[in-house]
């Protein structure tokens, strides 16, 4: 992680590579010649391929845009003199946290069974918010590291 | 500027133990790993049936089955291999390793993979059932042309509902491939770095979700004929049986690549490692994979020639045909580019591999004389075209599933195959495959129908070669499974790279495969 920023921010999101215009592509590219099949035999009169070769697009449709969907979340955590400001979710419904930052600490919670991951918790003043569910428990254990290098450090500029 | 920390989604913690984990299990190694011993399994039910075919047929008359088992037991053999054997191997060896190769942690929707296998045990526990119904099975062999098949018994429901769950199953697990391989490819993987069997799979993917539907649809109509008083394929209600060829063959030979492009991946694979070179024509071997995909919708008919059709029909349909020998030709000039002054050694998947190359060359040569015209009406529904597609799928896609088990079982098991008892199954898979199919090529030639369970007694030596060799194949592939039981056991302990000189990213993580990896995208 780059520590250079004079106002640090950190922001998580799941592997996907997925943009909304490749998947739409890429449900084109296959549409295309399933429905032409389906229309062929549908015209020659055997019209029951048509609602199968539906169901499957609708099917792939689906797949694709939950990808694209899961692909888009971010977790967002800004820095600066007096606060720390977690924005989180996908860009048409997101949450805003706030928490003043001398008070703010990371921690993690263990999992609620032992083979369950770990929770990382950021909170101040009797609220908390859960951030990193879509990273390792590796991960987890070295991003909770450097919010309390970043909760603790000094002379962060005013935002 | 930001702190970023990119980091895959996390989809389940530790195992689950017993038999939860199994039903439950999201993860990719644990679904492939189910998917191929269920493969297993059909593979051994599906030849135990051939060997009550090969049984009767090893001397002239009726022997130990009534003909209406035996015609049961054809049509079930064929589905059983088809649909339980082949395609599910296919999906496992994709499964485990799709997203090692593209350095993925897990399949993209890995709640649907595990939906996706769980369709296929109560499938086929129904399509199993149907032997013990009034009526029998299906006999009308496995292209379910009417209006024979309508003539089977109170099985005939469940057949179509069986099937239907076997074609859900696959469409799931084609979503499942293309959105992981689009989506969740390593940072600087792009598609022209994609290792060759992930390539094939794309494309398989590609045809199922293209012919799948069409298959739903073709079986759904026999259903409505049967119980709904349509006529789509009954000629007293003004409808058209040979249309049914028409539309079952639309998904039938996009069917037969959809069974032989992953085995091409796989040889692709196989054969750089143990030539220790790259690939030759890596971007020729993408595109001719591509050309075969295309031209698999545009041949179908050439299975139809003695049906009847316009002369410009057949003309389109048998140079169409052999349209596909050019981009397989070139999968094969490449195969044999790869080996030319390469460092070859000969471990087990390397002798599988050649053993590919060499006797599905023959098959895909039968394959060319049955595309002729004049040529396949004389050849139509005898044995010469039982060995053309034998050939095709057993030394063809088969041996190269046989082959991609022994090349990565070490990643997944963690140890070393017994090398020895491996070769011994080459050896005695190979000379018996051979003794099992060939003769076939001659008895067809001289004109024995395929599925009769009694015969000429002029086809007698043939015919008893050929059972020697079904028991002999049937045999040594027990030598596979106890090679496997031993493998899973203990053994050497392989290292992360097994081999000499393999390419790509599974061979980065230890043997065995941890359960999770790749959390973290590697750097490609």
């Amino acid at each position: 992680m780059d520590t250079g920023d004079p106002a640090p921010r950190i922001v998580i999101r799941p592997n996907c590579n997925f943009s909304g215009r490749g998947a739409a592509l890429i449900f084109c590219v296959m549409t295309l010649p399933v429905l032409v099949v389906a229309a062929f035999w549908a015209l020659k009169g055997y019209w029951l391929v048509l609602p199968f070769a539906g169901l499957e697009l609708l099917l792939l449709g689906a797949a694709l845009a939950i990808t694209v969907r899961r692909g888009r979340y971010r977790e967002v955590i800004r820095f600066d003199r007096r606060h720390v400001r977690v924005r989180r979710g996908y860009a048409e419904r997101q949450e805003h946290v706030e928490f003043a930052r001398p008070w703010t600490r990371a921690w993690i919670e263990p999992g609620a069974k032992p083979a369950m991951p770990g929770r990382l918790f950021l909170g101040a003043s009797g609220s908390r918010c859960e951030l990193a569910a879509c990273l390792t428990e590796e991960e987890r254990h070295s991003l909770c590291r450097r919010l309390r290098e970043l909760t603790r450090a000094p002379a962060l500029p005013e935002n | 500027m930001s702190d970023s920390t990119h980091a895959a989604e996390h989809h389940d913690g530790p195992h689950a133990k017993g038999l939860w984990r199994w039903l439950t299990t999201t993860n990719h190694k644990d679904i492939g790993t189910l998917y191929l011993v269920f493969s297993l399994v059909m593979f051994l039910v599906g030849g135990a049936m051939a060997l009550i075919i090969r049984s009767e047929l090893f001397q002239p008359g009726l022997q130990l089955v009534d003909p209406h088992f035996f015609n049961q037991m054809t049509t079930m053999h064929a589905l059983v291999m088809i649909f339980g054997a082949l395609m599910p191997a296919f999906v496992g060896l994709a499964n485990w390793q799709i997203p090692l190769m593209v350095g993925a942690p897990d399949m993209a929707l890995p709640r649907m993979n595990n939906w996706s296998f769980w369709i296929l045990p109560p499938a086929f526990l129904l399509l199993i059932a149907t032997l013990f119904m009034p009526g029998g099975a299906p006999a009308g062999g496995w292209t379910l042309y009417p209006p024979l098949i309508l003539q089977t018994g109170e099985a005939f429901p469940f057949v179509v509902f069986s099937l239907h769950l076997l074609g859900a199953s696959s469409i799931l697990g084609a979503i499942n491939i293309i959105v992981t391989i689009t989506n969740m490819r390593a940072p600087g993987m792009g598609f022209m770095k994609m290792p060759m069997f992930v390539w094939t799979w794309l494309i398989t993917a590609y045809l199922l979700i293209g012919a799948m539907p069409v298959l739903a649809g073709a079986i759904t109509m026999l259903l409505t004929d049967r119980y709904f008083g349509t006529t789509f394929f009954l000629a007293a209600g003004g409808g058209d049986p040979v249309m049914f060829q028409h539309i079952f063959w639309f998904f039938g030979h996009p069917e037969v690549y959809i069974l032989i492009l992953p085995a091409f991946g796989i040889i692709s694979q196989i054969i750089p490692t143990f030539s220790r070179k790259p690939l030759f024509g890596y971007t020729s071997m993408v595109v001719a994979t591509s050309a075969i995909a295309f031209l698999s919708y545009v041949v179908w008919a050439h299975h139809m020639f003695t049906t009847g059709m316009p002369q410009a029909g057949m003309l389109f349909f048998m140079i169409s045909t052999m349209f596909i020998a050019v981009p397989t030709g070139v999968k094969i000039f490449n195969w044999l580019a790869t080996l030319w002054r390469g460092s070859i050694s000969f471990e087990t998947p390397m002798l599988f591999a050649l053993a590919f190359v060499i006797l599905f060359t023959i098959g895909g040569f039968s394959g060319l004389m049955l595309a002729l015209v004049p040529a396949d009406i004389q050849y139509h529904d005898t044995y010469f075209v039982v060995a053309h597609f034998h050939y095709v799928l057993v030394p063809g896609a088969i041996f190269s599933v046989i082959a991609a088990v022994y090349y990565w079982l070490p990643k997944w098991t963690g140890h070393r195959y017994d090398e020895t008892l491996g070769k011994w199954h080459f050896w005695l898979s190979t000379i018996f495959v051979n003794v099992l199919f060939f003769p076939q090529h001659f008895l067809g030639l001289a004109s024995m129908p395929r599925r009769i369970p009694d015969y000429s007694v002029q086809f007698t030596e043939f015919n008893m070669i050929s059972s020697i060799g079904a028991f002999g194949f049937g045999l040594s592939q027990l030598l596979f499974v106890w090679v496997l039981v031993k493998c899973v056991r203990g053994g050497a302990k392989a290292s992360a790279k097994v081999w000499d000189e393999p390419n790509g990213l599974e061979w980065t993580v230890p043997s065995p495969a941890p359960y999770h990896t790749f959390e973290t995208p590697p750097k490609v």
